[in-house]
């Protein structure tokens, strides 16, 4: 993967927010390839919803439970990696790999998932992890709460 | 050289070599021989009985608490006060309520599908005409899934699969995700006239003569309404109409380009 | 009564007619399999990009006056992401993001369907935006030469931006070049010039391949909609 990033990552290069995976900005997330972490835990709440579906689960880390929250990318892109609205639910036990929240809340945005021992179909690296591009939460932003 | 003739030679050399692609047959290519692909503008007219602009001469055949919300929301209106309308926030018309709307339609035909592409909100209908059955658990959507068959020269469309208007949003509270959803019924008639999730529309479209397009609205819903609802719109071949692009959530945001979206 | 050179070529188009009607019924190959019935290539379907989700533009070089412009930065970010807004759709980004893209070759016109946008491509020959017109996706006049597509755009808004980082003046004017390199196979090239906000055109290309879906006709987040080739 480095490869073809690095082939990619020219000069000068830059970005366009896909419409269907990114809705927004990712600058909330720590989108470094290195920052990419994973937790295992129980799904509470599972959200099918616009622009981009949510995730909840529950993880036990020090001998207390911990909520996550996971930001996924679009449900008509993940329906075309092969996803199902309800590929996951609650009470399935999960894998979540995702980049985290900048701020250390717990949550992120997802990327990969494993439900029950069996890995749902790849999605594409985070688009957030390119410098300098539409990700960053420039004009390419689209999203926010409608106008009044 | 003059222009006309060069339009008229490619416009011919556009439609066979189009035929040629979309191997043409039986009732579309029928369709497609006659005529039908093209611009239309509606006519001025009647609208469903009792929804004519915001006049509502005629009481819809509603029932039970679809009739107490009209009655409600028609005595918000007469009192002068602003009624939340989805589609003054940008958002289609849906089915058959794009129908109504004052703004031209395109219209393509061919044998496994036809396209309608309303201007309005960028509203675009695919109607099915491969003979497929609608998809058990569709995707629920504003205009619905539609499956088309030819009664002689007239496409029959029933469209089904409505969704309403309802919105999710998530937000953290104290660590947790809640989940908020805000319920709405779809208004795919009139901003006045609510409908339930038994909602069905039955179209019949046909050429009544070259220049004019006609298609007969009839609405079915077991919950709402106490009769089927029927209207007939109109509309006028416009050769040299182009459709515009509807920005109208373009306006919206930079209105408030704060709310997101680009500058 | 002279002939005269514009009755002939009334006369062609009419014949041009009526060899169309002629065929129409001697051929009932699907709509989707036409491409090697026609002499030019069958651009209908639904395309699907092959590689990483996004497009990178490339020998970006923002004359100075933009270089400022493209420094500002958009709204500040929201977790979990806010309700759909009614986004607003703008080409190219419409064509290169990670919805898949669909074509339909109508008479006079090639219709593009991208995220949450409708395009149309004149292709009757009329001359590009000759009422001046402005929207966020522009005007765009397109034809074939040989195997490729040469669509060009001008008349989109006076400012904004084709990506963050590449904001765009009133002069900007965008050539696609869509290569079909087999049946099933298109390489995408968008080649962008402004003579007031770029140095040199900004250039980008992706491969599509076509998806053996049926119509999408998918619309983004404006309409609350995330609709899909199968649910």
């Amino acid at each position: 993967m480095n490869k073809v990033l690095a082939g990619l990552t020219i000069a000068g290069a830059l970005a366009i927010s896909g419409a269907a995976h990114a809705h927004h900005s990712f600058v909330a997330f720590n989108n470094a390839p290195e920052a990419e972490t994973s937790r295992e835990g129980v799904v509470t709440q599972w959200a099918w919803i616009n622009p981009h579906p949510l995730m909840e689960f529950s993880v036990s880390e020090g001998g207390k439970n911990v909520l996550y929250v996971m930001e996924l990318p679009s449900g008509g892109y993940l329906i075309r990696k092969g996803w199902k609205k309800d590929s996951a639910k609650p009470g399935d036990k999960v894998k979540v790999t995702f980049a985290p929240l900048k701020d250390g809340r717990p949550g992120g945005l997802l990327q990969g998932l494993v439900v029950n021992g069996k890995a749902l179909p790849a999605i594409d690296p985070n688009p957030g992890r390119f410098e300098g591009t539409a990700n960053s939460g420039g004009p390419g932003r689209q999203g926010g709460p409608p106008t009044p | 050289m003059s222009k006309a003739p060069r339009t008229v030679e490619a416009a011919a050399a556009a439609l066979s070599v189009f035929l040629l692609l979309a191997g043409v047959s039986d009732a579309g290519a029928q369709a497609m021989r006659t005529g039908w692909w093209g611009v239309f503008t509606p006519v001025e007219g009647p609208l469903f009985d009792g929804s004519t602009g915001n006049a509502h001469r005629q009481r819809p055949p509603l029932k039970g608490e679809f009739a107490k919300r009209y009655d409600e929301t028609l005595a918000k209106l007469k009192r002068g006060e602003t009624i939340d309308d989805p589609v003054d926030r940008c958002v289609s018309a849906g089915v058959p309520r794009v129908n109504l709307e004052p703004r031209p339609l395109e219209i393509l035909v061919t044998p496994e599908r036809t396209w309608i592409f309303h201007e309005h909100r960028r509203t675009v209908r695919l109607i099915h005409t491969d003979g497929s059955a609608p998809p058990d658990d569709p995707v629920l959507t504003l205009r619905g899934h539609s499956v088309g068959r030819w009664e002689g020269g007239t496409l029959v469309v029933e469209t089904t699969g409505f969704r309403d208007n309802s919105e999710t949003v998530g937000r953290l509270e104290g660590g947790r995700l809640v989940l908020e959803t805000k319920f709405d019924y779809q208004k795919g008639i009139d901003k006045l006239i609510s409908h339930s999730d038994q909602f069905s529309v039955t179209e019949r479209i046909r050429l009544r003569d070259a220049d004019t397009l006609e298609n007969e609205i009839t609405v079915r819903d077991s919950k709402a309404l106490s009769r089927p609802w029927k209207t007939v719109r109109t509309y006028k071949r416009q050769p040299n109409l182009e459709i515009e692009h509807d920005n109208c959530d373009e306006i919206r945001f930079a209105a408030n380009p704060r709310a997101g979206g680009p500058p | 009564m002279p002939i005269t050179l514009q009755a002939l070529q009334t006369r062609r188009a009419l014949l041009g007619l009526l060899c169309a009607a002629v065929v129409v019924s001697a051929i009932p190959e699907a709509y989707s399999q036409a491409a090697t019935q026609s002499s030019r290539p069958n651009l209908n379907g639904v395309w699907n990009f092959e590689g990483l989700p996004l497009v990178f533009f490339q020998n970006i070089s923002l004359t100075p006056e933009y270089q400022a412009i493209a420094k500002q930065h958009g709204p500040p970010p929201s977790f979990p992401p806010g309700p759909c807004a009614s986004g607003p759709t703008r080409f190219p980004a419409m064509m290169v993001g990670n919805s898949p893209i669909e074509f339909i070759d109508a008479p006079e016109k090639v219709i593009a369907i991208g995220a949450g946008g409708v395009r149309r491509i004149y292709t009757d020959g009329r001359a590009n935006n000759p009422n001046g017109k402005r929207s966020n996706v522009g005007y765009s006049v397109g034809r074939w030469e040989g195997r490729t597509f040469v669509v060009e755009t001008t008349g989109l808004p006076a400012t904004g931006a084709i990506a963050v980082g590449l904001p765009h003046s009133d002069q900007v004017r965008i050539t696609e070049r869509m290569v079909m390199t087999s049946d099933n196979q298109m390489e995408y090239n968008i080649s962008i010039e402004d003579s007031k906000a770029l140095t040199r055109p900004a250039t980008i290309m992706r491969k599509y391949n076509r998806l053996n879906e049926v119509s999408g006709t998918e619309m983004g987040c404006q309409n609350r909609e995330t609709e899909s080739f199968k649910f």
